[in-house]
Parts: structure tokens; sequence; C-alpha cells
């Protein structure tokens, strides 16, 4: 296989591509540091059961055409939505060669999934369930969960971040609740996390969670990537539904995140694509300034605490120096 | 092999809702058919009672609903008030949800010729037709693209 070519720096606000929002991405280039992609978007799949990559896969043109128009030069980061992680039985290694072969050609920087299943295991033939469902979060299933996120950063060869999930019926009496999980995950895996607020959001709304308290007890050093979006109610329930404007409840989240989480290179912006054609350029332009203004704003702030901290350990080894030089004399 | 039949029932449960609504109403022989551990038994008896699941329920017709409305638009409009009980029936005997539309488009053209077959419609032949022409553009589109 031929190297992989080298993956740009990513860092700042950017926009979760679909076909729907090619033309606005080929006009607004500069309000974007990266796309994030799906590639599952630019082929055919026959599915797990068709054999070798070759025969299982097939690009579609029209698709790859409208990416290669928009992006100009906007660093790439990939959003799988193809692997079911959490199925059990192994990993889907065809998959994970067929996203390696399309890294060739479209260098991302890091690769996300959802930590999820959505389909049911080589078993059942692959048949997929219709939905993304979380996996239990118990310490049994850490060890298959583990081996398989190390052989996909290893077939990679790039980070790999897993996503929270939306979890409409959460189970009872599991071994630890997400955030634990995701701890123990990142912990004991190459993999970092991808942090979606709004699906922090809708589990709060859902289920009564505080997702401060949840953020609070993730290990925020493992977050590269945070995903931000507006959702709608539906039969009770509110739903991740990527549509349109994000709530004031994710902006709050958002700037809570950034404050304390030094390490994240990228805030993406979420829309569904029936819910990108009902919303204006100049909504999505706001969006996209307001989450922009926010990075800028944390960042400002996080580089003014440095600077005092610093101001305050220099201050606090000078007098610490005079008292001992005192002391000696 | 406990944990692959959990996901299993689980994901019936969602795909079937009255194997769910048997479940919460204690019918516990709705999950028979599966190999569960006491505490994955429990967990599904409790996953039944919860509301979230009818979200699960509707998101997952949603799902599967979507590819087929964008890609069969004509044939669906023939068949007016007779698509729900043809779609319920093909969501029981089509358990494999294709994330692909196509595909998913292509499996429910097939299921509604077999359906015709017994339904004595009047308008059998429009509808014959009318999936004929769809499936034509989905499999030239697909021709198209090499797959």
């Amino acid at each position: 296989m031929a190297p992989t070519p080298s993956a740009k720096n990513v860092s700042g606000v950017g926009l979760a591509f679909n076909p729907a929002l090619a033309r606005f991405v080929g006009r607004h280039r500069a309000a974007l540091d990266f796309l994030s992609v799906s590639p599952e978007r630019f082929w055919h799949d026959r599915g797990p059961r068709s054999g070798a990559r070759p025969q299982r896969y097939r690009d579609i043109p029209d698709t790859l055409r409208q990416l290669d128009q928009a992006m100009g030069d906007l660093p790439l980061v990939a959003h799988g939505i193809g692997l079911s992680i959490a199925s059990t039985g192994p990993l889907d290694d065809v998959h994970v060669e067929q996203l390696a072969h399309w890294r060739q050609r479209f260098p991302f920087v890091w690769f996300s999934e959802h930590l999820a299943w959505f389909r049911l295991g080589p078993q059942h033939d692959w048949r997929g369930v219709g939905l993304l469902l979380p996996p239990v979060y118990d310490r049994a299933v850490l060890p298959e969960l583990t081996g398989k996120l190390l052989q996909l950063h290893n077939g990679l060869g790039c980070d790999v971040l897993m996503e929270n999930t939306v979890n409409y019926s959460p189970l009872p009496d599991q071994d630890m609740d997400e955030a634990e999980f995701l701890n123990a995950l990142t912990a004991q895996s190459p993999c970092h996390l991808l942090l979606d607020l709004h699906n922090l959001h809708t589990n709060a709304v859902n289920h009564g969670v505080d997702p401060y308290a949840q953020i609070d007890r993730l290990d925020l050093d493992r977050v590269l990537e945070l995903h931000i979006a507006g959702g709608e109610a539906f039969a009770g329930m509110w739903t991740d539904a990527h549509a349109g404007s994000c709530p004031p409840q994710v902006w709050n989240l958002l700037q809570h995140v950034l404050i304390r989480a030094p390490g994240i290179r990228a805030v993406t912006l979420e829309i569904d694509e029936s819910w990108a054609m009902r919303i204006s350029e100049a909504q999505l332009l706001a969006e996209l300034d307001q989450a922009r203004s926010i990075w800028q704003q944390t960042r400002a702030r996080r580089a003014g605490a440095t600077h005092d901290r610093a101001a305050h350990d220099a201050n606090t080894h000078d007098t610490a120096t005079r008292t001992a030089a005192d002391h000696v004399a | 092999m406990s944990h692959d039949d959990f996901q299993r029932a689980f994901a019936d449960l969602i795909r079937v809702p009255a194997q769910c609504r048997a479940l919460n109403a204690g019918q516990t022989r709705a999950l028979d058919a599966y190999t569960l551990s006491a505490q994955e038994r429990q967990r599904l008896q409790q996953l039944a009672r919860h509301h979230g699941m009818q979200v699960n329920c509707m998101l997952y017709r949603a799902s599967r609903l979507v590819g087929i409305t964008r890609r069969l638009p004509a044939t669906i409009d023939q068949l007016g008030t007779r698509f729900r009980p043809v779609f319920d029936d093909y969501l029981l005997r089509q358990a494999d949800a294709c994330a692909e539309f196509d595909q998913e488009a292509l499996h429910f053209a097939d299921f509604v010729e077999r359906w015709l077959a017994n339904a004595h419609w009047p308008d059998a032949e429009r509808l014959r037709d009318l999936l004929q022409q769809e499936r034509a553009a989905l499999t030239s589109a697909n021709l198209a693209s090499g797959f």
C-alpha cells in the first residue's frame, strides 16, 4: 500500500459535509477551518457478506465530484457511519481496509465512529437493526471493544475517536454509567473521544441527567473533537435530529467544555441533509459564527488564565526565593 | 453467545412492537427464543416498560421508510392507505434494515411484487407498471455507478 499523504493540521470550527451543503461549502470555505466527512456517503457497500474489498465497494462518482469541488484546501476529518463497532463478534476488517484505502485519496487527520451497534454480528449475517444503540456499560464488554479499537487504530494509521451516543431507553443496572465507561475505554485503548454535546443534551432532557456533571467526570484530556447540532421534539422526547439551529443549552455546554479542555482541536456543526435544504445560508453562517466566537473567547480566556497563573507562579517563586534568602541571611 | 442473543432480542423488540408490548404486559415467553442470562432477561423486561422504547420503535420505522418513500414515490402514492399494512408486513418479513436507500427500496419493490400476486387489487396492473418504472430508474442509476 502506498504511504498515505500527510494529513493537514485541524484547529477551529468546521461543518459536517453532506451533498445538500456542497454549494454552501464551495461558496463559504473561508468560514470553515475544516470539513468532517462520512466516507460511507461516497461509496455503495454490498455488505459484509459480499467478500473482498474490490467486490464489495463501488465509488459514487457524483458525490465524490461534489466533495472534490467543495473542499478546496480544507483539511478533512472522517466521521464513520459503517463500522457498528459495539456489535458482538469481530471487527468488520474489510470495512477498515476500505476506510484506509479511502484515506489514500482523502487524507483525513483522524477517524471518528459512534460508540454504538447498528448491525447484528456475523452470526446473523450482519443484519441491519435500523438504529444506533449504545453498548451495555458493563466491564465485561470492554476487552472486546478495546481490542477492536486497537485493530482500527493500527489499520487506519491515525487517531481514532469514539462518539458518545444518544440513548432513548437506557438499560437498568449497568456496571458503569456513560462517563465511567468512556473513561475506562480511553484509559484501556488508544482511542480518543468525540464528545457530541447535543447527544449529551438530548440524554439530559430525556432522562434528567445533569450534562455538566457528566462532562466534569469525563477525562477531558482525551477529547479531540466536539459535535454541536439542533434537535426536535418527537413522541414526548427530544431527539437528535440535527435539525437546524443549536439550542441555547448546547452553546452553554460548548463554552463549559472549551474552557476546561485545552486539547480540543475541532468543533463540528452537524445539520441533517433534509434540514440543510430548509436553513438559509445566513442562518448557517450565523451558527458557524457563534461557534467561532465561543471558540475564540474561550481560547483567549484560557490564554489569559495561563498568563495569570504563570505570573502568579513567578510571584510565588520570587517571594519564596526572597523568603529563603532572608532566612539564610 | 448470551450477549449476542441479547443484542438480537433488543433489536427484535424495536422491530416488532407487538413483541415489545407482550413483554411489557409481563409475557416473558416473548424472550424464549433467545439464550439470555437472568440479568439480561431482567434488563430486557425493564427496557420493554421504558417509554423510550416507543421512540426507538418509531425512529426505526422512520429510518426504514426514508429510502422507500424517496426512491419509490409514485408506487407509494398509488398504494395510498394500503401502504401501511404492506409496510408493516414488510418489516416483519424483511428483518435486515439496509443502510443504503437504494437497496431498501429494491427489497421493498420485490416485496410489493409478491404481495400483488395475492392481493387482487383492481389497480394491480397500474402498480406493476409504476414498480417497473421506479425499479428501472434505480437499477440504471446503480449500473451507471458500476454497482
